[in-house]
């Protein structure tokens, strides 16, 4: 019976991987500019349609093995740059390759290279660890101006960056060497062109490191998003089948790993919530890492366990959204219970309440079992009866489907949402095994049962 | 083990050429003579007993020596270390030298000469702090690579060092030891052992039968050799030998300045071989001790005590002689311990163990053995140790941690680190699995919580912790645990009933973070407040007593309700940040503490009382200490829970650390706040110490610091470099804990403000003393304590001092009430060595006035009043 179910989940997963391929369009991309350097050693960066601003005793720009050299003299923001006239796009994406401080000066102490698109402005700052960092036209210049994407690029070494944006969502996320995950993602920004419309590449010199840097840079890209959505099969389709992982505080016991290996889920994203310094009793959570809000790839399969939304933005709102879209499209979310999620992890009032197939009203004292509450375990009889100790006492919302129960209690409540589903298991990994009753992450079928459970949702709703 | 001797084995001059490393009886040849070489890359000197190159890419340092056996030797060449005091106050502790390796040096080489039996260079350099040249002599038959350095500075410095590495010297079993002592000297992380120069020292593998080392000449502008190894039986990776010639320090030099410095590496060879550089100078003493040496820094009342001696003939006759020790306590209280006849065969070495009683005197004392002959003392040496029941009267304490010590096979160098600097008390921070669950690990590893908000992760296994405890325990360190109620993740998810939780419902996380996969080191506070829960807590570390011999403790966390989890928010100058009702948390209930716990005071009083009652009851001894705040206003919040945990305990003053900080950042400040908050707890029999202290450099700020907080009756909390290094912390401690009893005796209470002025002191204005007067009521009598301090010209603390000349015509006043006389006064000081020594006094007037020598550093004034 394992079997079938388990080859129905499959089934199930590739019917939604196809729904999802359905539900997105294949983003148009259009390269709009364009410039590698190579076979160009020896010209002049003017002749290539760069215009040049400033002299030889600010900067000096040299093409030689396939790369753009810029000399960056010691010229306190008056270090010279070139420009580069390129259309404006509202969504699109910005690459460049870049070797800073490619000679190893030890006076790369601060701003050297700087590389903007449009009134967006990068600069790379050698202050204690290499940093990148970016700052808007028309800003002051102090220090809450700028925000830091990386704290810690490499140097003397060619790393690629990326920047995706999307004006009208005021979002832009910047990459760096990891071009999966975006080291930063801001939103409310805006991006914006010349008066005139047009918009511009700058690549130049700040001058305020003390020493004479030499930075390289090349593959330098421009992408529009602007076109229509193609329908044809040659046009990226969103990766069916994408697992994303989201790992609370309680993420071992619920072994994971194994639950995605009894999935046949290979390759998942995982991101992980990191604690913060709490000195009052206030907790402030925060991922390892943001996961792009404009990828053109969905989810398939979200599991989130034991995860706070907050405090702290540990998942911000913006992302909530775009989970509540990936689910809308087709996802399955699953929310593995704990003492720092639902009800005690800031789902009330979030975007994500809505999705929900238990109801939020307000925080409710630990729910211990007055007995602990089996699992049936589908495998027979054993000597240790696997066992819930302490639980989310809530209440399934009309639509939702209780798929299992302990004792009577609701444990696995599933309901569609949009094209996609939302599971929530309702117990808590707390409590200790005791007699017969054996904590249910200490029971070797725990991972397949989660996994029989989540094909089931996705069973049932299919059916 | 460095007791006040007389005689030394020294190098002499001329004798760093001598004769006696030469291979004897061989005709020049190829075969014997000497070989220099250059190329692109390097200069080789090849000579019948080592091969040594030196490397052009690093400023002719040396790259790698090679001696039969194969000891691969490099060396960094000469550092330059620049003064790290800053010049003027700017808020900030002292940083780190900046340093100016000749390895990083544009070096100029000029061959001198080079013949088949010597060669000699010539390398300069320079760098912005002045001007270096070093003539290196190399003979053909002489294991000594002889350097003669001159520096020029320009700029202030610290000192100037050059030292030789190797990593290959042992293998895993560790059997390489250092002559002349033939002992293995492990040191931990960089920290090893000192010795004062005219010294030597050779690495060696007997195994192997190779070895390297470093001699010094006698060149007045060297101080000490600093050298230890370290490798897989230590519990370290891999292996490494470090052996560092250091300068005196150049602190206080004028500019321009200028030093010399003379000293050979020694290239292979036998211990015998490197034993011929040091030359007995002629000796005046038949007979000289080498060493006294407690073996405890505390013992306890009554207790069998044991002193290390060791005595040396230099006669070529038997030598018979007496040996006396006598233990004083207090101000020439002596009573003779030990009295025994001995014959000394020629050249004889004799190694005993005094035993003797601790006796019933507390506090500090001076263990002395003198070497009498036919009735005359011909030679003495002293130390000094400690007799107490409650550490805390005469500790200071050191801190470890497992960010810093968890290697197996160190302890002892870790102990010897702290009983070498008179440390009297060790604690060692972030050890448990679970502070509050699990203070008996039921694993040999384990992973405990870590400060620093889980910015480390470490590893500490059971077999450490109990060597180092029972070294410890051993050599009278004795150690305390550090304990909070910080609970681990994993054991609140297994009872969960146990968290803090927040107004999200959440459990209250204090810290956390992810290494290996594992969210490891995430613990937040626990809600233990009822009394079951500390019996439970409090039998527990009476387990761990038990498991590992720990002696006390020192709490970072408190037992009142509804303050902040990190004990530094008692601190009223931080009350903003912690409005009060944002530290409020909830129980799994989600009851409020503040509906819980309505008294908190007497709440955290009830069970700090309970807990230490449980642990008492089966370790009487144990010593409850705290991080506390003793300020006016906290007594005042909760004057309860105030009395409990000062009362017969030692209290961490964490919060008046930072004399960096405007509010404590001279002298005089920082001193009216120390002797103030110490006097509160001091009248319930508390010990307050102060840290964790760093960032005080090793100048006049340090030893003033030192000072300042040992006069206001406060103990030290931190650490030390090691002994007879630049930083000589432990002239101090040992001064602090031989007359432990003027400076932390609970009797002696600050002179009320009506009454100062019963005591006066009259003397250069850079005498600090005002805030320093006590009286200790006695039966018959009454002691007034008058402490004194050569303060430097600027007041605030933490700035580059010159050393401040000796003062002299200091005269100490004391009003007699009617019917009082003076019956005695003295004066103790700390230089050269710990010794106290008797003032006159004339009275006029009913005022008695008592002349102070000259004060140097610090003095502690004692005059006794009768009737």
């Amino acid at each position: 019976m394992r079997r079938t179910v388990m080859a129905l989940g499959i089934a199930v997963s590739l019917l939604l991987g196809c729904c999802l391929a359905g539900a997105n369009a294949a983003i148009s991309k259009e390269v709009v500019f364009s410039q590698d350097f190579q076979g160009k050693d020896g010209k002049k960066i003017e002749d290539l349609g760069w215009i040049r601003n400033g002299t030889d005793e600010q900067s000096t720009w040299e093409i030689k093995d396939g790369v753009l050299e810029i000399t960056c003299f010691n010229k306190p923001y008056k270090g010279g740059y070139i420009r580069m006239k390129v259309p404006f796009v509202t969504r699109g994406e910005f690459s460049f390759d870049v070797n800073i401080n490619s000679k190893g000066s030890s006076g790369y102490q601060h701003l050297s290279l700087r590389v903007g698109l449009y009134n967006l402005k990068t600069a790379f700052n050698g202050y204690m660890k290499n940093k990148w960092m970016r700052i808007f036209d028309g800003a002051a210049g102090k220090d809450g101006d700028w925000a830091y994407m990386s704290k810690d690029v490499p140097v003397g070494k060619t790393i690629k960056c990326k920047i995706l944006f999307d004006a009208s969502k005021e979002t832009i996320e910047y990459y760096c060497e990891d071009m999966e995950n975006p080291c930063y993602v801001e939103q409310g920004v805006k991006l914006s062109p010349a008066a005139d419309g047009s918009g511009s590449i700058l690549i130049g010199n700040y001058g305020v490191a003390s020493d004479t840097i030499i930075n390289q840079i090349s593959n330098i890209k421009l992408v529009s998003f602007d076109g229509k959505p193609k329908a044809s099969a040659a046009i990226e389709q969103p990766r069916a089948g994408q697992t994303t992982v989201y790992r609370g505080m309680a993420f071992e016991r619920y072994r994971l790993e194994e639950m995605l290996s009894a999935l046949h889920v290979n390759n998942a994203r995982v991101y992980t919530t990191l604690v913060g310094l709490g000195l009052r009793p206030v907790n402030s959570f925060r991922l390892d890492r943001q996961p792009s809000l404009l990828s053109s790839v969905r989810d398939s399969l979200i599991i989130m366990a034991d995860v706070p939304l907050g405090p702290g933005g540990a998942v911000q709102e913006a992302l909530q959204r775009r989970l509540k879209e990936d689910i809308s499209s087709g996802a399955h979310l699953v929310i593995l219970g704990g003492l720092f999620t639902l009800d005690r992890g800031q789902f009330e009032g979030s975007p994500l309440e809505e999705v929900l197939p238990v109801k939020l009203d307000g925080i409710r004292g630990l729910a211990k079992a007055p007995k602990p509450l089996p699992i049936e375990d589908g495998s027979g009889a054993s000597e240790k009866v696997a066992s819930i100790f302490y639980y989310h006492d809530l209440t399934p919302v009309s639509n939702a489907c209780v798929l299992a129960s302990a004792d009577g209690h609701p444990l696995i409540v599933s309901r569609p949402f949009g094209k996609g589903l939302v599971t929530v298991f309702t117990g808590m990994p707390c409590g200790m095994t005791s007699g017969r009753s054996q904590a249910f992450w200490e029971w070797s079928g725990w991972p397949k049962y989660m996994a029989q459970m989540i094909c089931k949702a996705e069973g049932s709703y299919i059916n | 083990m460095h007791a006040i001797h007389k005689g030394m084995l020294v190098l002499a001059a001329g004798l760093l050429c001598a004769g006696s490393a030469r291979v004897a009886g061989q005709t020049l040849s190829a075969a014997n003579s000497l070989v220099l070489t250059e190329n692109n890359n390097s200069i080789v000197i090849k000579t019948p007993l080592y091969q040594a190159e030196l490397d052009k890419s690093k400023g002719f340092t040396l790259k790698e020596m090679n001696v039969p056996g194969r000891a691969r030797v490099r060396s960094a060449g000469i550092v330059l270390y620049e003064e790290s005091e800053r010049e003027k106050y700017n808020g900030q502790w002292f940083g780190t030298s900046t340093t100016y390796a000749q390895s990083d040096a544009k070096v100029d080489c000029k061959i001198l000469s080079r013949g088949p039996m010597q060669a000699k260079l010539l390398l300069s350099w320079k760098y912005p702090v002045g001007a270096v040249e070093d003539i290196i002599t190399f003979d053909a038959n002489d294991r000594l690579i002889k350097h003669n350095v001159k520096f020029d500075y320009i700029k202030n410095m610290s000192h100037v060092s050059f030292g030789l590495k190797s990593n290959d010297l042992s293998s895993s079993e560790g059997e390489s030891v250092f002559y002349p002592d033939a002992k293995r000297v492990t040191g931990v992380w960089n920290t090893g052992v000192c010795v004062p120069t005219p010294a030597y020292r050779f690495a060696y593998n007997p195994v192997r039968k190779v070895g390297f080392g470093l001699a010094s000449g006698t060149s007045e502008d060297l101080s000490h050799l600093h050298y230890f190894m370290r490798g897989t039986k230590e519990g370290w990776s891999g292996d490494l030998t470090n052996i560092e010639l250091r300068s005196k320090s150049l602190r206080w030099t004028k500019l321009p300045g200028s030093i010399n410095l003379n000293f050979a590496i020694i290239a292979g060879g036998s211990p015998a071989d490197a034993a011929a550089c040091a030359v007995n100078m002629p000796v005046s003493k038949p007979v000289t001790l080498d060493r006294v040496w407690p073996k405890k820094v505390i013992y306890r009342l009554g207790e069998a005590a044991s002193t290390e001696v060791v005595v040396s003939s230099h006669s070529n006759t038997e030598e018979q002689i007496t040996l006396v020790s006598t233990v004083t306590a207090g101000v020439g209280e002596t009573r003779e311990v030990d009295r025994r006849n001995l014959t000394l065969h020629p050249k004889e070495t004799v190694r005993l163990t005094i035993p003797w009683n601790s006796g019933q005197r507390e506090y500090g004392l001076a263990f002395k053995t003198e070497i009498l002959k036919n009735g005359k003392v011909i030679d003495w040496s002293e130390e000094y140790t400690s007799i107490t029941n409650f550490a805390p009267k005469v500790a200071q304490i050191g801190i470890m941690n497992p960010g810093n010590a968890w290697q197996e096979g160190s302890e002892s160098a870790f102990i010897r680190n702290f009983r070498d600097n008179y440390f009297g008390i060790v604690e060692y921070y972030c050890w448990a699995p679970d502070q509050v669950t699990n203070l008996t690990p039921q694993t040999e590893t384990w992973h405990p919580h870590t400060e620093s908000q889980g910015a480390y992760e470490a590893t500490l296994s059971k077999s450490f912790l109990k060597t180092l405890a029972k070294e410890a325990n051993e050599n009278g360190v004795l150690p305390y645990a550090m304990v909070t109620g910080l609970m681990s993740l994993y054991s609140g998810l297994d009872n969960p009933e146990l968290f803090q939780y927040t107004r999200d419902g959440q459990p209250y996380l204090f810290n956390g973070n992810i290494y290996d996969k594992k969210r490891r080191y995430s613990v937040g506070p626990a809600n233990a407040y009822n009394p079951d829960t500390v019996r439970q807590w409090a039998e527990q570390m009476a387990d761990s007593v038990d498991m590992f011999g720990w002696q006390g403790c020192r709490w970072d966390w408190g037992f009142i309700p509804n303050v902040p989890a990190d004990p530094l928010g008692l601190d009223s100058t931080k009350k903003d940040k912690f409005n009060p009702d944002e530290i409020i948390w909830y129980d799994h209930k989600k009851r409020s503490a503040r509906e819980l716990f309505t008294t908190p005071d007497a709440t955290g009083a009830h069970l700090l009382r309970i807990w230490r009652e449980t642990v008492n009851k089966r370790h009487p001894n144990y010593v409850y200490g705290t991080n506390f705040c003793g300020a006016a206003d906290v007594e005042q919040r909760i004057p309860k829970y105030f009395k409990e945990a000062s009362t017969n305990s030692l209290v961490l003053f964490e919060y008046l650390l930072e004399c960096n900080q405007e509010r404590y950042n001279t002298w005089q400040k920082w001193a009216r706040h120390l002797t103030e908050d110490c006097q509160r707890v001091r009248v319930n029999g508390g010990q307050p110490c102060v840290g964790f202290m760093r960032g005080l450099g090793s100048g006049v700020t340090l030893r003033m610091a030192q000072y300042l907080i040992f006069a206001s009756g406060v103990h030290w909390s931190g650490g030390a470099g090691a002994r007879n290094s630049l930083d000589d912390t432990w002239k101090r401690f040992r001064f602090a804990l031989r007359f432990s009893e003027y400076y932390y005796d609970p009797g002696f209470l600050l002179l009320p403000p009506e009454r100062r002025g019963e005591v006066d002191v009259k003397a250069d204005p850079r005498v600090f003393w005002n805030q320093f007067v006590y009286e200790r009521k006695l039966p018959q009598s009454r002691d007034v304590t008058v402490h004194l301090l050569n303060l430097p010209d600027g007041d605030y603390i933490v700035e580059h001092h010159k050393e401040p000349a000796p003062k002299k015509d200091i005269t100490v006043q004391v009003s007699l009430k009617p019917g009082e006389k003076v019956k005695s006064a003295s004066v103790m000081l700390p230089d050269p060595a710990p010794h106290a020594v008797n003032l006159k006094w004339d009275v006029k007037d009913g005022t008695a006035s008592i002349k102070v020598p000259v004060l140097e550093t610090a003095a502690i004034v004692l005059v006794r009043i009768g009737r």
